[in-house]
This record gives C-alpha cells, sequence and structure tokens, in this order.
C-alpha cells in the first residue's frame, strides 16, 4: 500500500472542507459572530495540511482495491475529526466528546445532535453544521472525484469501495458519467427545494440549510423543534416529497426525466418500496385514530411525515413520538431497520437488500418445497447471482450483530433497552432520532455518557461505510501477502 | 395434498411414547404414595386413549410426502409440549397454565428455563417426568418415534429431512437408517456411562439418572434448587462438563471416533476449533474474575469453565450464581450463548457450525473485494460447500437474529428490564436456559409475566425446530395446487 498515494488523496479531502469552513467563516464575518475565530482557524488549518500532499506527492494514475478503500474510511474517519473543530474551539455545549458526535452526525447524514439549545448556535456554526451534511450526503469521495481532473482508474476503485455492487445494477453506464449524474441530481433537487421552501416562507438561510437537510437524507434543523417549529403543511409536504427523492435511487431519477425506458415508474422495487411505506403510514394513523391521539387529519399527516422521514433515515420531526403507543413505534423501528434505497444519498441496511433477502427466503421455501427445482431470482428484470444474493445476506448479518452488540454495550450502562435499541438502530442507519424519554424525535443525545456517544458515533461510520468496507480495510492492513 | 389421517397417526405415536415415560413417572410416585400420582396417571391414561385410535383406524402406510413429514414434524412437538405440561398442571402448587407450559416447553426443547421458585418442592415422580421431557427432547421426539416404527424406511426419511437440517448431514455419509441407529446408540450408552459415574461419585441412584438425562439432552434442569452448586463437588463438575460437552458434538462424529473411523473427533477441524474457541473464552472469563477480585485463580477457572461449557453446550447447569460478574465475562457467555453447540447434536439454536460458515462466507467476501476476478470457494472439514448451502445457512442466521430482536423488545414492553429481557431471548432461543439479569444461573422465569412466558415458550420452540421449517410448514399448508 502507497501511503504517499493515500495522503494525497486524504489532502483532496481537507481543501474540499476547507472551502465550507471559509464560506461558514464569511457568513460569521458579515453578522459579526463569536464563530468567526474557530471557523476560519479551522478552514487556514485544512488548507496548509490539504495542500502539502499536492505540492511534494506525484500524481498517480492507478489506484488498488485496497488502497481505494484505505482512501475512503479514512477519509471519513479524518473528516469527523477535522468538522469538529471549529465546534470545540466555539465551546458552549460543545466538549470534545459532543464535538465529535455532532459532527459525524453531520458528515454521517445522521442528524443526531447532542444540542439541548440549536438556536443559541451563530449562523455561520449553524450553516458549517448543514454543510457537514452537504458534504456527508453524496460521500465527500465522491466530491473528491468529481474535481479530480484526470484520474480514470482511480476513480473506478474509489468508487467501488464508495457504492456496492447492488446499486451499479441500474446504472449501466461509465463511471465517469455516473459520478456527474450523481452530481447533477443532487445539486438541482437541492436547488428546486430551496427555492419552494423560500417561497413558502422560510428565510433564505434556513431554506438553503434545511434543503441540505433533507437531500442529503440528514435531518439538522436550525430550529429547536425541527419542522414542528414552521407548523405549515405545505413545508411538510415539500420536504417530505424531497426526502422521498433523496432516498431512491439517483440513476432512476435521472433516467425518469431523460426519459429512459428503465425508470421510476417501470421498477418493481420502488413500487413495492413505496407500496410498503404507504401500507406503514395507513397501521400508523390507523392505530393513531384509534386510541385516541389524534383525529384522521392530523393522524394521517403525522404518520406520513414520521414514516417517510425515518424510513429515508432523515430524522427531521412533526411531533414528538415518544409519547406514540408501542405498536406504532414498533413499526417506525421496522423503517428504521429497512432504511432506503440504494444508489441514494442514504445510509444503513437499504431496502433492496432486505427485498432481496424476502425473494432469497421465498425461494429457499420453494427449494425445500422441490428440492431438484431450479429457481432463478431476478430484480428489476435483471438476473441476481447467488453471489451477489450471499453478498447482502452476509452483509445483513454483520449488520444485525454489529446492532446486537451495541445494544448489549448499552444497555451495560444502564440505559434503557428502549433508548439503547433504538439508539443503535438509529445511529446505524444514520437516521438521528430514536425512541424512548431521552433520544425520542425531539429529545436529544447530550445526556448519554461519553462512552455510549462513542459507540454511537462509530455506528453512524460503520452505517455510512457499509461495515464491509470498514472489515476489509482492517483485513488489508494485516494481510502480509500484498 | 396432505393426508391428515396419516399425520394424525404418527401424532398418536408420539403419544403413546409419552404416554410410556408417564407409567414410569406414576409407577415411581405410586411406590413413594405421592400427591402426584393422579395426575401423571390421568395423562399417562388420556394419552394412550388418543394415542392409540388412529393405530386403530388409519391403515398403514408406506410413504409419506415431504409437507407431510413436515407437518408431523411441527405439530409434533407442539402436541408433546401441551401433553407434557397436564400433570404439573393438575397437581398444581406454583404451575399456573402459563407456568406448566413454559414449564413443559422448556423441558422438551431442552432449554432448561424453570418457572420453579422451589424445585425441591416437587415429588419424586414429577422430578422423573421433568427430567424426561428432556430426554425425549433430547434427540427429537421424532427420532425416538421413527426407531420404533417396524414399517417405513420411506416415511423415515421424508420426516428426518426437517428433523436435521441439510449441514449436519455432512459428516454422517451413512443410510438414513443408520443414521438414526446411531444417534440412538451413542446417546443411550453416553446417558448410561454418566449414570454410573455420577452414581460412583456419591449422587444418589435417581438424582444420577435425572442428571445424566439433562446433561446429555443438552437441557439444565436439575432436581436440586442449587442446581450442581449443591454438590460442590469437583469431580462432579468434571464429569458433567465432559458429558456437556460431548452432547453437543456431532453424534456421527463420536460415533467414528468409538469405532476406529478416519472421520472422527480428533481429525475434525470445526470440533478442534469449537473446543478452542471454548478454551480461549475460559481462559478470558477466569482471567477476568481474578482479576477483578471475585475468586482465586482456582476457583475462577473452575467456575468459569462450568458455566462457559454449560452455557456454551446450551444446558444450562450452574455452579455459582452469575448476575453480579462484570460486563465483559456476560458479554463473551453471552456471545456462546448465541454460538450453541454442533449441528447433529442434542442441542439446539443457531449452531456453532452455522457461526464457522457464515465466518467463512464473510471472508471469502472480503477476499472477493480486494481480488475482483479471483475465484473462491467455501470448504467445511474439506468438504466444498455450495454458495446455495452458504445462503441458506445465512437466511436461517438472519431469521434468528431477527427473531431475537422481535422477542427482546416485546418482553422490554412489558417492563421487564433490558438486560433480562435480551439475555432471555438468547437463552430460550439457543435453548440453553438460564440468561442473566433477573433469570440468571441460580435464578428463575417466576417474576416474567405471563404474556412473556409465551413469548419464551414459543422461542424455544422456535430454536429447537430450527424455525424455517415453522415457516416453511406455514407456507406449505397454505399453498394452493
Amino acid at each position: 500500500m502507497r501511503v504517499s498515494v493515500i495522503a494525497k488523496y486524504l489532502g483532496f479531502v481537507l481543501l474540499f472542507n476547507a472551502l465550507f469552513m471559509y464560506i461558514s467563516a464569511v457568513i460569521s464575518i458579515f453578522l459579526r459572530e463569536t464563530s468567526i475565530t474557530p471557523l476560519l482557524y479551522s478552514a487556514i488549518l485544512c488548507t496548509i495540511v490539504g495542500v502539502f500532499p499536492q505540492i511534494f506527492v506525484e500524481k498517480t494514475e492507478e489506484l488498488k482495491p485496497h488502497e481505494g478503500i484505505a482512501i475512503s474510511v479514512l477519509g471519513w474517519i479524518l473528516t469527523c475529526i477535522v468538522g469538529s473543530i471549529p465546534y470545540f474551539m466555539w465551546g458552549g455545549e460543545f466538549t470534545l466528546t459532543n464535538a465529535i458526535f455532532e459532527s459525524t452526525a453531520g458528515y454521517t447524514t445522521t442528524g443526531s445532535t447532542i444540542l439541548t439549545n440549536i438556536e443559541m448556535l451563530p449562523k455561520g456554526l449553524l450553516f458549517w453544521r448543514s454543510a457537514t451534511h452537504f458534504i456527508g450526503g453524496m460521500g465527500i469521495i465522491l466530491f473528491v472525484l468529481l474535481i479530480l481532473p484526470n484520474a480514470k482508474a482511480a476513480r473506478t476503485s474509489i468508487y467501488r469501495s464508495e457504492v456496492s455492487g447492488l446499486s451499479m445494477l441500474n446504472f449501466q453506464m461509465r463511471m465517469r458519467e455516473i459520478v456527474r449524474i450523481i452530481g447533477i441530481v443532487y445539486a438541482s433537487l437541492i436547488l428546486a427545494e430551496t427555492i419552494i421552501l423560500w417561497a413558502l416562507g422560510m428565510t433564505f438561510f434556513d431554506a438553503i440549510c434545511h434543503s441540505f437537510g433533507t437531500l442529503a437524507t440528514g435531518g439538522f434543523s436550525t430550529k429547536n423543534t425541527s419542522i414542528a417549529f414552521y407548523n405549515n403543511i405545505w413545508i411538510e409536504i415539500t420536504i417530505s416529497f424531497f426526502m422521498l427523492l433523496g432516498g431512491m435511487h439517483f440513476g432512476l431519477i435521472y433516467a425518469t426525466i431523460t426519459g429512459r425506458k428503465q425508470n421510476l415508474f417501470t421498477s418493481d422495487v420502488v413500487k413495492t418500496y413505496l407500496a410498503i411505506i404507504f401500507i406503514g403510514i395507513l397501521f400508523i394513523s390507523f392505530k393513531l385514530v384509534n386510541d385516541h391521539v389524534y383525529n384522521w387529519g392530523e393522524a394521517f399527516r403525522h404518520a406520513s411525515f414520521q414514516v417517510v422521514s425515518l424510513v429515508t433515515t432523515t430524522g427531521f420531526a412533526t411531533v414528538d413520538t415518544s409519547v406514540w403507543p408501542m405498536f406504532t413505534i414498533v413499526v417506525l423501528i421496522y423503517f428504521s431497520i429497512q432504511c432506503a434505497m440504494i444508489g441514494s444519498t442514504t445510509g444503513g441496511l437499504k431496502f433492496d437488500r432486505v427485498y432481496l433477502f424476502f425473494q432469497t427466503f421465498l425461494k429457499q421455501i420453494k427449494q425445500t418445497k422441490h428440492p431438484n427445482a431450479v429457481y432463478v431470482l431476478k430484480m428489476d428484470k435483471t438476473l441476481i447471482s447467488s453471489d451477489i444474493e450471499l453478498q447482502s445476506m452476509v452483509y445483513i448479518i454483520v449488520y444485525l450483530v454489529i446492532l446486537l452488540i451495541s445494544t448489549l454495550a448499552l444497555s451495560a450502562m444502564d440505559i434503557d433497552l428502549i433508548t439503547s435499541f433504538s439508539g443503535s438502530v438509529a445511529t446505524l442507519g444514520t437516521i438521528g432520532p430514536g425512541f424512548g424519554k431521552t433520544i425520542g424525535s425531539m429529545g436529544n443525545f447530550s445526556t448519554l455518557p461519553d462512552a455510549a456517544k462513542y459507540i454511537f458515533s462509530t455506528n453512524m461510520l460503520l452505517g455510512r461505510l457499509e461495515i464491509m468496507n470498514v472489515i476489509v480495510l482492517l483485513v488489508s492492513l494485516t494481510d502480509k501477502n500484498k | 395434498m396432505t393426508r391428515w389421517e396419516v399425520i394424525v397417526k404418527y401424532l398418536g405415536y408420539v403419544l403413546l411414547f409419552n404416554a410410556f415415560f408417564f407409567y414410569i413417572s406414576a409407577a415411581i410416585s405410586f411406590f413413594l404414595h405421592e400427591n402426584s400420582l393422579t395426575p401423571l396417571l390421568y395423562s399417562a391414561v388420556v394419552c394412550t386413549i388418543l394415542g392409540s385410535f388412529p393405530q386403530i383406524f388409519v391403515e398403514r402406510i408406506e410413504e409419506i410426502n415431504f409437507r407431510e413429514g413436515l407437518a408431523i414434524s411441527v405439530l409434533g412437538w407442539i402436541l408433546t409440549c401441551f401433553a407434557g405440561a397436564v400433570p404439573y398442571f393438575m397437581w398444581g402448587g406454583e404451575f399456573t397454565f402459563a407456568n406448566a407450559l413454559f414449564e413443559s416447553v422448556s423441558g422438551y426443547t431442552t432449554t432448561g428455563a424453570t418457572i420453579l421458585r422451589d424445585v425441591e418442592a416437587l415429588t419424586k415422580g414429577l422430578l422423573f417426568w421433568r427430567a424426561s421431557t428432556h430426554f425425549i427432547g433430547g434427540v427429537g421426539i421424532i427420532l425416538f418415534v421413527l426407531l420404533i416404527l417396524p414399517s417405513a424406511t420411506g416415511t423415515r426419511s421424508s420426516i428426518y429431512n426437517s428433523e436435521l437440517s441439510g449441514l449436519s448431514k455432512l459428516n454422517f455419509k451413512m443410510r438414513t437408517r443408520q443414521i438414526a441407529r446411531v444417534i440412538v446408540v451413542v446417546y443411550l450408552s453416553l446417558i448410561i456411562i454418566e449414570i454410573a459415574l455420577l452414581w460412583v461419585l456419591g449422587m444418589n441412584f435417581f438424582d444420577a439418572i435425572c442428571h445424566a438425562f439433562a446433561t446429555v439432552a443438552t437441557g439444565g434442569f436439575s432436581t436440586k434448587n442449587l442446581s450442581v452448586a449443591y454438590y460442590d463437588s469437583v469431580w462432579i463438575e468434571v464429569v458433567i462438563m465432559t458429558f456437556m460437552l460431548l452432547g453437543s458434538i456431532h453424534f456421527g462424529l463420536l460415533y467414528g471416533t468409538v469405532t476406529g473411523n478416519k472421520m472422527n473427533v480428533f481429525t475434525s477441524k470445526s470440533v478442534r476449533t469449537y473446543i478452542g474457541l471454548m478454551f480461549l473464552g475460559i481462559i478470558v472469563v477466569a482471567a477476568k474474575l481474578t482479576n477483578d477480585g471475585f475468586y482465586s485463580w482456582w476457583t475462577s477457572l473452575r467456575y468459569a469453565s462450568f458455566q462457559v461449557i454449560s452455557l456454551g453446550t446450551t444446558t444450562g447447569f450452574a455452579t455459582v450464581d452469575t448476575p453480579n460478574w462484570p460486563i465483559l465475562t456476560i458479554i463473551i457467555i453471552m456471545y456462546f450463548t448465541i454460538q450453541c453447540g454442533m449441528v447433529g447434536s442434542t442441542s439446539g439454536g443457531l449452531k456453532f457450525d452455522r457461526v464457522l460458515l457464515f465466518y467463512q462466507s464473510l471472508k471469502r467476501q472480503i477476499k472477493l473485494v480486494l481480488h475482483p476476478s479471483g475465484v473462491y470457494i467455501t470448504k467445511l472439514e474439506n468438504v466444498v460447500i455450495s454458495t446455495e448451502m452458504e445462503l441458506q445457512t445465512a437466511i436461517f442466521f438472519i431469521l434468528y437474529l431477527v427473531t431475537l430482536f422481535v422477542t427482546a423488545l416485546l418482553l422490554s414492553s412489558m417492563n421487564v428490564d433490558g438486560m433480562t429481557s435480551i439475555s432471555a431471548s438468547i437463552a430460550t432461543i439457543g435453548n440453553a436456559g438460564p440468561g442473566f439479569g433477573k433469570v440468571s444461573s441460580l435464578g428463575n422465569y417466576s417474576s416474567i409475566p405471563d404474556a412473556g412466558k409465551y413469548v419464551l415458550s414459543i422461542n424455544m420452540l422456535l430454536g429447537r425446530l430450527e424455525i424455517i421449517n415453522v415457516f416453511a410448514l406455514f407456507t406449505v399448508l397454505t399453498y394452493k395446487k
């Protein structure tokens, strides 16, 4: 493994972060806020450290798979640590642990916060907080690829570790084009949402921050009460709509707009995904009406927002769900585990894998019935090989095992089960809020012990990096046969 | 097409087999003039009558199909659990309906979780019945039924398919009829040897039988409130540990070792890994206990080895109460409870071979990421495992974990604390018995609400029946063609 090459790419990551730190600093300068020094200091630090490898390391055309993975994993870890510097320097509620937690929650587009009073933050820091969502949303590595002028081979091997095998099914295009498409779809959706939210009465600043939070499926809001602050049904509809889009395969969105044959309306996976969400919303509204929590209209409004917000791993809230009936919480937890589609900005387990699991499961049962028959699996008319099936199943197992370990570790710290389990689900799935009294949709993670915050931060990174990559990196670092 | 009368006929055999042990228990109660005579005799007579009917009216059938085999296996277990609860419930005492059912399911599935606060208050007849349920459950009542069925070679293999999963057949490489014989020979001889050893070491004959049933069946019901700690004898512990381990190793391999086959316990890589891992676990737990000043080195090693082996083999005997042990040791022991014993043994749950296979698949996946165009195969014991088999195992693993989470959540919604909910779910679905928290090694399940007891009973059955069979049965029964 060539350390110098990895350092060069990590340098790009730092420079990219520096750009957004400068923008945040500029906002602070114009508004004469206390966050100028922290933001400017971090920006300059990132610039200096990031420029060095660009000057001293030569251009490289080719990357090996394990170098690509190392860049991807280390890039995320580095960026999470760097992003916490302005928080920590500014102080307030940010201890070192809190700052790292908030930064990781931002970059991984989780959106869990340790802040009890978000509105106290200066505008510069609020923008930086949303910017981490924007950066994380597409994977900072993809961004780096976009601004890299001429590394075609390099692009392919980093890309492989950022986007898993399944998501390439739908694209069937060249890598370079894929990256361009993701960028275009992402930027135009953000632009469209900012304009609509602005038109609906949000301030321009809030509109930008919320669009970043929506399309990156993050969930950081600039208000303590999240979207409930606006109490505006049109704003909720807009945000729900864009959250849903943010949870769809970007290639399919692009194909729909450009009028290709394989698009959102022809895909079975998308149809199933939407149908399950719709059924979930109906179940929850029915239960809420039945238990006299709300009337039909209110129930439908809150249920749909919550389901969409959790299934797309965003985590915005319009209501405090910790007081909802147990049944609705179980349904919501299911959606939190399922997550949204591959090829979108969401993290976690991803719906495609759950879908594939059910297909494989049905196949197994059919096979037990007719042991000599040969069955094939198809997803959106593409044949799925047993190897891809196995890959997804192994992934699901590793995911569930990590969920179990993190739940156990947290309950060992005397945290109640619903908090430790839903917290683990919410962080591993990069969703944000969990359930229970402390970390519910209107709550925050501030009262948890420091050790728990580190476990959650690790969870978020694992969820974002698709776990497997981290394991592969650890293996390739210890493997001497390279 | 499903022929219900065929299923009923086989379920009848199951009842008759239970009745046989009911009569023995009743005889014990009769000689000791105990008040459990009526419940036991009543259950015995009811089982005999219900079980005889289909034998008289349904004709002998040579061939049963897959669906029927599956239905017999799943329904047989459920029926037997209900029948076994009758004497407990009729006898009364701590046995409410929920408690009686829980105790019965726990016995047949060889879990060994009890709701009794005072085990010693039970009559000898009931204690023997309790241990018999372990004996019956140990190798699967269905396998027993197969043995006493004179006629059916075709029948045997199709019930057998649903009792032993695909993986366990790898090592056998024999004909089905022979397999059933091997299992029973190994099972009975292990039990007889253990009874003799325990008796020699100073247990009374009755306790020796009951403990031997519970050990080799990897169950865990004791006749004492303090479980094995009552005897406080290192040698008894060593004997029980050895037989717990033997009970959790593939019976075909044990047979192979004794008959001098090339494929035996010493040549098998999985057995070595299994024992090695357990050894490692014991050392770490013992070191942690000594380090934290709980016990001296020697005592730590003694307790650690017994606890790890007891839960790792899904038995659940105890020599010490564990709830205040350090969290590291609890997590290690919990890992072993999830891992369980080997396929082809009397242990239930996930089974070590699946964990091993999963680990191999994971390794292959990693290699594939690093060398995308490489071709790799997964091997277990020098047998190439097909991707289909790997997939089947992975699916089972996922279902297992999902069931675990669902039960833990259900329990915690009944105001059971987190540690108790998780560890109780792990311990019941793995057929281990005790968990941690309120249901720790010397504790019991009496404080769990009734609804929770039903949930855990279902868990035990799912763990024993390998989950996927239950799903397959539902799908098969609702399938119209």
